[in-house]
């Protein structure tokens, strides 16, 4: 495969976040190139994700951030980008306050301890749960992203997508390492 | 008679018929199977675009998450389709990032280059498609399918074979026909040249048997005639005996009778002996020898001109001919007589005697300063008992010229003549 012409993973990794098409060049030098991955991996999943109706409204389309993240600027390169009619906007919250604006949240594994309380305050609000803990799927997260043999690849936990009234294309669900709960 | 049309000239007229009705089949044949041809290309042109379509929308989240593992699996799903020979997944720079190929790789890797920028579309046997992959209105990727025609070549031949096949078999169908609509034909014409030689036949028989009945008619009118003599003689004889032993008893009135009746037997007697020559002059051998028409015509003269004496004779040199010479000398004294006979009342009778050179025939000709005659009557002249003048006038039968006319056609020639009233008159003739 031509993952081996890489001689690093760091090498490897921006490569694949250049051959994703979805960040400048200028955002490379300043990001972690994993976490520019992560962030390109992030908007790919706004694009794969249904929401209802009643949230796709006009304004912006957010990503909550909680925690503290090792992202750095990887965001910036994602910001502004159009998600369907909207624009993508990051917005940095404590995990258990402002979710009602959010149409995807993503978790740092830094939260470790409390995330049982923000899926919980989560509820079953339509706002896609994203992060890279380690099987934090199993914990009731969405989409759980994980480096394994210099890929990443990522777990959905298809349950609590359907619970949270979410739509998420098969298109996605094919490339996912592993899924939790009854595919549709 | 109509000839059967030549056997070879039938066959290739066969085989005009035959390449004629090939050639509009074959290209009927051939033209709706072009047109099927490219109609199906363009079917498979359509297909191959809806496939790229599908394939390009099945294929975004791969593109999307750099998933090389689930874009192959998106492409294999075209193995079903045994006419895909390759198929690949470029990014948005252009760069492979999955292919298939049909044969588990043993296609040509040039089929998928490295770069989309390189794919070559326009390959011999093949057609290729390309569409764009979307995500969300923007162009991540290309999808790169490529198509053999084999099937639609083999589809093609299979049209190739029904054509053959139909070609075959109808120019057979045409060719059975031809030949037995000709053995039809052959059938007529065979039955009209039948009836067209029994014609012949029967047209000679019919000839055979007028020649037999003018011959039997001739010989009948020649013995009549022949026969008619001896009577006539006891008329004419006995009629003149009465005028000499029993002139007293009888009166001036049936004297003047009877000398009529010894005029007009002997009138009848000479017209008798004018038809048998005239019957002779058809029947009689050709005995054709070396003659001195020059010498026979002066011999002719010598012996007329004694009762013309005032009448002058030209005789020009005249060559030897190939001729009957009884015959030839009748015709000369025919001729000549004439002359003297209707020159005779000219205050200088003048004959002419000559040959005129004319377009390689020898043309003889005897000329008088005579009465003449009225040229329109000039067909009249050589018919049997034709005559210009009264017996008063010029004695004589009407035969002469008839039997002229007979002994120089028995010699193959031909005569005529010109004259104009009251300036004498030329008869030309020719001997073959």
């Amino acid at each position: 495969m031509a993952f081996f012409r890489f001689t690093s993973i760091r090498r490897l990794l921006v490569g694949m976040a250049a051959a994703c098409g979805l960040i400048p060049g200028a955002a490379l030098s300043q990001a972690a190139p994993e976490y520019a991955l992560k962030a390109a991996y992030i908007y790919n999943f706004a694009l794969f994700v249904d929401w209802p109706a009643e949230v796709r409204k006009s304004g912006p389309f957010v990503l909550c951030v909680t925690g503290s993240d090792l992202f750095g600027t990887a965001f910036d390169a994602i910001a502004g980008k159009p998600v369907k009619s909207q624009k993508l906007f990051v917005r940095r919250i404590d995990g258990l306050q402002g979710l009602d604006d959010c149409h995807m949240l993503y978790i740092a594994p830094a939260e470790e301890l409390r995330l049982d309380r923000i899926l919980e305050q989560v509820g079953v609000r339509p706002i896609l749960t994203i992060a890279d803990g380690e099987n934090w799927s199993g914990r009731g997260v969405m989409i759980n992203l994980e480096m394994k043999q210099y890929r990443l690849t990522f777990d959905v936990n298809l349950d609590a997508v359907k619970r949270a009234g979410l739509g998420m294309s098969s298109r996605l669900l094919r490339l996912a390492s592993s899924v939790h709960g009854r595919l549709p | 008679m109509m000839a059967p049309l030549d056997s070879g000239f039938k066959g290739k007229l066969t085989v005009l018929n035959l390449l004629t009705a090939g050639v509009a089949l074959f290209i009927a044949g051939a033209v709706l199977i072009l047109h099927e041809y490219y109609t199906q290309r363009d079917d498979l042109n359509g297909q191959l675009a809806s496939l790229g379509e599908v394939v390009a929308e099945n294929s975004s989240a791969a593109l999307a998450f750099h998933d090389a593992r689930a874009g192959l699996e998106t492409l294999r799903s075209l193995r079903v389709l045994p006419n895909i020979i390759v198929a690949a997944l470029y990014d948005r720079e252009g760069k492979l990032f999955a292919s298939y190929r049909r044969d588990g790789g043993s296609e040509s890797s040039s089929l998928v280059p490295d770069n989309l920028a390189d794919a070559d579309h326009g390959l011999e046997g093949q057609m290729a498609v390309t569409r764009h992959v979307r995500l969300d209105g923007y162009q991540i990727g290309t999808v790169l399918i490529r198509s053999d025609l084999a099937a639609l070549r083999g589809r093609l031949f299979g049209y190739g074979a029904v054509l053959l096949a139909v070609l075959y078999t109808s120019l057979g169908a045409a060719y059975l026909l031809m030949t037995r609509l000709r053995r039809r034909l052959a059938d007529a014409e065979e039955s009209l040249q039948a009836m067209n030689e029994t014609l012949e036949e029967r047209v000679a028989d019919r000839t055979r048997e007028l020649e037999i009945a003018n011959r039997e008619l001739e010989a009948f009118s020649y013995s009549v005639s022949h026969d008619l003599r001896a009577p006539l003689r006891a008329i004419n004889g006995f009629s003149q005996i009465i005028l000499e032993s029993e002139a007293g008893q009888i009166s001036e009135e049936g004297k003047r009778l009877f000398e009529r009746i010894v005029h007009n037997s002997n009138r009848m007697g000479q017209l008798i002996d004018d038809i048998l020559e005239y019957s002779r002059a058809g029947r009689s051998q050709l005995e054709k020898t070396k003659v001195d028409i020059g010498a026979l015509a002066g011999a002719v003269v010598k012996d007329l001109a004694e009762d013309y004496r005032s009448t002058t004779v030209d005789l020009g040199s005249l060559p030897v001919v190939d001729a009957d010479r009884a015959m030839l000398r009748q015709i000369l004294e025919n001729l000549i007589g004439n002359a003297f006979k209707y020159s005779a009342g000219s205050a200088r009778p003048q004959i002419e005697i000559g040959l005129q050179p004319n377009a390689g025939e020898s043309v003889f000709y005897v000329r008088d300063n005579g009465v003449g005659f009225d040229m329109q009557y000039a067909g009249k002249l050589f018919g049997m008992f034709q005559r210009m003048h009264t017996v008063g006038q010029f004695p004589g039968t009407g035969v002469g010229l008839a039997i002229v006319k007979r002994l120089i056609e028995r010699h193959g020639g031909r005569i005529w003549a010109e004259s104009e009233l009251g300036q004498g008159s030329t008869f030309f003739f020719t001997l073959e």
